[in-house]
């Protein structure tokens, strides 16, 4: 699968614009999610998708019909993390440039990520979250709030805010692991 | 590698809490083990994957302060249902809305069969409330993927354009249209008012409601309900409008038709001819010619006597449109001269040609600087209205360059944009000449989630690049169907209090906590050397993808502080004053008294949300007003007391008047004097509560308020889910048409104290039928003094029948509605007649209230004329049985 969407019309080049802006609508959920797969903060992953659209749009005419969408797209958002990577050093917002270079080597296939399986696994799991757990996430998760943020709206520590975190994440972890292994054995 | 504290690093990383010394280990970890970096990827696809399941359960919509907070804690599907628990600090602290230059519209997509049947739960007639949320639609695109279906089918295809409106109601405000905007195929279904459609092969369509018009293409529509008319130039011949009983085929012509779904319709031919193809019910196929005129009924032809002159026509429409437009400017001037002498305005440009075109003034009395602004290459053009003046910006080369050598913690802008173009580049509509720390753009985006619509941005420079200073990317304010027509958009950055809002056409769009992005958001902005409309040119990364602005402006202001809503509100709706009493004497007449020394002039909508002792008080001046809206929004409330004069809110014929909406407590002592309405509604929507007490004067509602189920009303108590309270203690009440107590969850009471009140006239004005209908859980509460009671009559006028069930001078008793019954001094035994009625009695179960004594207090329905119908209702009370 490419993500290539069939779009009938001439390729001109305002309809290649138009092709290509519409190849990003589709692809939006995974390029966002590749890009938070790098970039933890929220708002500075959705300025980098912005600015990945506007790349993308720019290089329209470069972009093959028929080839990986997804994958191109992706490459230009690899680099728009690279550049705030460069922009933000040692802030702790994103990983420094060389361990960038070190993590995208080893990176998964674009497509390979966050299948709609994982996604539904992952779905049905966020109800075996703790009452405690679940306000957290909602607040990290829905409303992007940073885990100080989300102390002083609960009135709780945040260290107890990142070991709440982080033991829900683990919940989950393990939750979609089994659905997706009794699935896998047909169950 | 220690994988338990790579874990703990993982985990703080994701949550943006490590430190400097853990960031270098986790470097190093990532550095050194593939395991290490296996494990990165597993997380951040965790993380990204909880976050779209965060945004996926976040469907906003809501264009209201209140509506943002409220809607915002309904919002949780998905995500937010399943993480279950209130969290209503949190949902403060950060929330946007889902609004374009006006609302929410599908335009850009394939209408289904039925789109337009919604039901609205506020009841906006107003053109500021008709900007309201439907929270029916509150589930609607919900996700980004759902969103990127829907918009990869919209290949835009203009069938229409809506090329004016005048008054028009729509049926669900979401789904409201504004003039000049493009439609795909869709339908228009609105209660009130007229507007102009014109198809991509040239026919005209001026329709009147209430109306339900849908587009099929540029050749077809199908009316289910209007009067309109239709011109049909050549290269249209063939043109069809299809309806319920027949369908109309053009053969070149102009033409008009009255349609009534299944009922009688007419079609008269004003020049040419058309040919009437039958439908199901086995009309002939007909031809008619110029002049002729018939109806058609159950697929009965019939003579008709339809007058051109009775049908809506363009000429008509545009006349009342100029005259709107008149009043539109006319308040606009005097909002000028308010913003002009504002002591908290820095910068105000009204785009109003002075002798020297090449500049632009600033028109601030209380500018610092030299108060100039540089014209460079855009030119003039018309505004918003004839008179009103514009830059045009076209060429990458256009801008306009001001010296505001200001810093402020706390700013407002107001712009008024015509944008014609959004590409792939974002819009700089104010940016500065040159940037530097703590300099600021406000730019108009275009949203990568939602192909061919654009967003509001605010970017703060700091050390060398540019940052959102919040997260606005899910709130769209345009859409393509909206290019080329004027919107109103503002923005707040208050960091004193670290809130940011945004704001379009007078409605609250987005509203965020600063501290929400981050500490970076927290500072000054800085002004400098700006430019309107454009950006310098410049290879640095930092200008990367900021266009220039292809479109108009006419009106931009700089405040000082953060603005109020409701100042805001003010400033960008036109005709509209909110009371504040600031000048704490309650005089009416004082412009100190209301929001930004506005005070409403004739035929504006006010609205009054101080109560106590900060009322508004009408003494005995002349107040003519289109609207008042008393207690309006979640959490207000209002009071207003009319104690002589003349206060006459209908100046509009359409717009009603309200008090306690939109969950808003409003109260209305109406003490002497008389007090006109076009049509009145009291208590409107959930948590509202509204009271109107009529001791004295007269109260009288000139017109009606189609309700969204059944007919026109002219007054509604307790609707939508709210409560609401007419008291009649004394004075008299006359309406054109019908009363409605409850409706749609809404829960109404009709006092009448004793035989004080003059009379009680429901559809006696202007000769028009009343009715009476009377919800479960509604109450007729009536007390009987010394003199006994004033009884209420229910007029009929007209003998044409209407629709039987509520026209027609007819009384409604809906079963479980109340009937409450008490003594106003000594008890004592007697009859009373508390309400008589010339039409029929539809009685399904009016009851006594639960306390009252069965043995006390019984009542009658009774024929007093022998007609064989009961036409009085009585009460009588047995004391001391």
């Amino acid at each position: 699968m490419n993500g290539e969407l069939a779009v009938s019309g001439k390729t001109n080049p305002q309809n290649q614009r138009d092709h290509v802006g519409a190849l990003f609508v589709q692809h939006v959920p995974q390029i966002r999610r590749f890009i938070l797969n790098l970039v933890p903060d929220m708002v500075l992953a959705d300025d980098v998708l912005q600015e990945t659209y506007l790349t993308v749009s720019k290089k329209a005419d470069e972009f093959t019909r028929g080839s990986n969408f997804l994958a191109w797209a992706c490459t230009i958002a690899r680099y728009k993390v690279f550049e705030e990577s460069r922009r933000n050093l040692r802030t702790g917002k994103i990983l420094s440039t060389e361990a960038l270079n070190a993590v995208c080597s080893a990176a998964p296939e674009v497509e390979l990520f966050d299948t709609q399986e994982r996604l539904e696994a992952l779905n049905s799991c966020i109800g075996r979250l703790s009452p405690h757990a679940k306000q957290a996430f909602e607040l990290r998760y829905h409303n992007a709030h940073s885990t100080s943020e989300i102390a002083k709206i609960l009135g709780w520590t945040v260290g107890s805010v990142c070991v709440i975190l982080s033991r829900g994440r683990k919940t989950l972890r393990d939750c979609v692991a089994t659905k997706l292994r009794l699935k896998e054995n047909g169950f | 590698m220690d994988s338990e504290r790579f874990q703990l690093l993982l985990d703080r990383y994701f949550d943006q809490s490590l430190d400097d010394e853990m960031a270098k280990e986790f470097d190093q970890f990532l550095l050194s083990s593939p395991k290490a970096r296996e494990m990165f990827w597993q997380q951040g696809s965790l993380h990204a994957m909880l976050r779209q399941i965060g945004m996926e359960s976040w469907t906003p919509k809501a264009t209201d302060e209140h509506q943002v907070v409220r809607s915002a804690s309904a919002k949780r599907s998905s995500l937010g249902r399943r993480l279950g628990a209130a969290l209503t600090a949190a949902v403060l602290i950060g929330v946007c809305g889902y609004a374009y230059f006006a609302t929410q519209t599908s335009s850009d997509s394939v209408a289904s069969n039925d789109t337009g049947s919604s039901n609205a739960v506020s009841n906006p007639s107003q053109s500021e409330q008709a900007h309201s949320a439907n929270p029916s639609t509150a589930g609607g695109t919900s996700t980004a993927s759902v969103a990127s279906r829907s918009q990869l089918s919209q290949k835009p295809n203009w069938l229409a354009v809506l090329r004016s409106q005048f008054n028009v109601e729509w049926d669900n405000p979401a789904e409201e249209m504004i003039a000049g905007e493009a439609m795909n195929r869709r339908r228009l279904k609105f209660s009130t008012g007229q507007i102009e459609v014109q198809t991509n092969r040239g026919v005209t369509i001026n329709l009147e409601g209430p109306a339900d018009l849908e587009i099929i293409s540029g050749m077809e529509v199908v009316c289910r309900k209007g009067r309109l008319r239709v011109d049909v130039p050549p290269p249209a011949i063939g043109f069809v409008v299809r309806t319920p009983q027949f369908d109309l085929v053009d053969k070149g012509t102009t033409f008009a038709m009255d349609v009534n779904g299944n009922k009688k319709s007419e079609v008269l031919v004003i020049k040419g001819k058309v040919e009437i193809v039958p439908g199901a019910k086995g009309t002939q196929r007909l031809e008619l010619l110029e002049g002729d005129a018939i109806g058609i009924s159950d697929g009965v032809v019939s003579n008709a006597s339809s007058k051109e002159a009775s049908f809506p026509s363009s000429n008509r429409l545009q006349s009342i449109i100029r005259q709107s437009n008149s009043l539109e400017f006319n308040s606009w001037r005097r909002k000028r001269a308010s913003l002009s002498s504002a002591a908290d305005c820095i910068a105000y440009f009204d785009f109003q040609r002075d002798a020297d075109s090449n500049n632009l003034v600033n028109r601030s009395l209380h500018a610092d600087s030299s108060g100039t602004a540089t014209i460079v290459g855009a030119k003039w053009a018309e505004g918003r209205w004839p008179g009103k003046q514009a830059l045009e910006f076209r060429n990458p080369f256009d801008r306009v360059l001001f010296s505001l050598p200001e810093k402020h913690k706390s700013i407002t802008c107001l712009a008024s944009v015509r944008l014609d173009s959004l590409e792939y580049q974002a819009v700089a509509l104010l940016a500065p000449f040159e940037a530097e720390n703590h300099s600021f753009r406000w730019n108009i985006v275009p949203s990568p989630d939602m192909y061919g619509k654009g967003h509001l941005q605010i970017q703060r420079f700091m050390n060398d690049q540019w940052r959102s200073i919040t997260k606005a990317s899910q709130s769209p304010f345009l859409q393509r169907s909206r290019l080329g027509t004027w919107g109103q958009v503002a923005f707040v950055y208050d960091a004193e209090d670290r809130i940011y809002k945004e704001y379009v056409n007078g409605r609250l769009l987005c509203q965020r906590n600063l501290s929400q992005a981050s500490s970076r958001a927290i500072a000054e902005l800085q002004f400098g050397q700006m430019q309107i409309g454009n950006q310098p040119e410049s290879s640095s990364s930092s200008t990367a993808g900021l266009g220039h602005l292809v479109g108009r402006i006419d009106e931009l202001a700089i405040f000082r502080r953060a603005l109020s809503t409701d100042e805001v509100r003010v400033l960008q709706l036109g005709r509209h004053a909110t009371w504040t009493n600031e000048g704490d004497d309650s005089d009416w007449n004082s412009s100190s008294n209301w929001c930004r020394g506005l005070r409403p002039a004739s035929a504006d909508s006010v609205r009054i949300n101080r109560p106590g002792k900060d009322a508004a008080v009408s003494t005995d001046a002349t107040i003519e007003l289109s609207s008042v809206s008393v207690g309006m929004g979640e959490g207000s409330a209002g009071q207003l007391r009319i104690t002589g004069g003349e206060f006459r809110a209908n100046e509009h014929p359409q717009w009603v008047s309200r008090v306690g909406a939109e969950g808003g407590e409003g109260f209305v002592s109406h003490e002497q004097g008389e007090a006109r309405f076009s049509a009145l509604q009291i208590g409107l929507g959930g948590d509202s509560f509204g009271r109107y007490r009529l001791d004295g004067g007269d109260l009288v509602v000139t017109r009606d308020f189609e309700t969204k189920v059944g007919k026109n009303a002219s007054l509604s108590i307790g609707i939508y889910g709210g409560t609401g309270r007419l008291e009649i203690a004394s004075g008299s009440l006359t309406t054109r048409k019908g009363i409605r107590l409850g409706q749609t969850g809404g829960v109404g009471t009709f006092l009448v104290e004793g035989s004080k009140p003059e009379r009680i006239h429901v559809g006696s004005y202007n000769d028009f039928d009343g009715y009476w209908y009377q919800e479960s859980a509604s109450t007729l509460d009536v007390r009987i003094d010394a003199g006994g009671v004033t009884p209420i009559l229910i007029k009929r006028f007209n003998d044409e029948p209407g629709d039987g069930a509520l026209d027609d001078g007819n009384v409604t008793f809906k079963e479980g509605s109340i009937l409450n019954l008490s003594f106003s001094g000594a008890p004592r035994s007697g009859s009373w007649d508390v309400m008589r009625w010339d039409g029929e009695l539809l009685e399904d179960g009016l009851k006594l209230a639960q306390h009252l004594d069965n043995e006390t207090w019984s009542f009658d329905f009774v024929d007093t004329d022998d007609s064989g119908s009961p036409d009085t209702l009585r009460v009588t009370a047995n004391v001391g049985k």
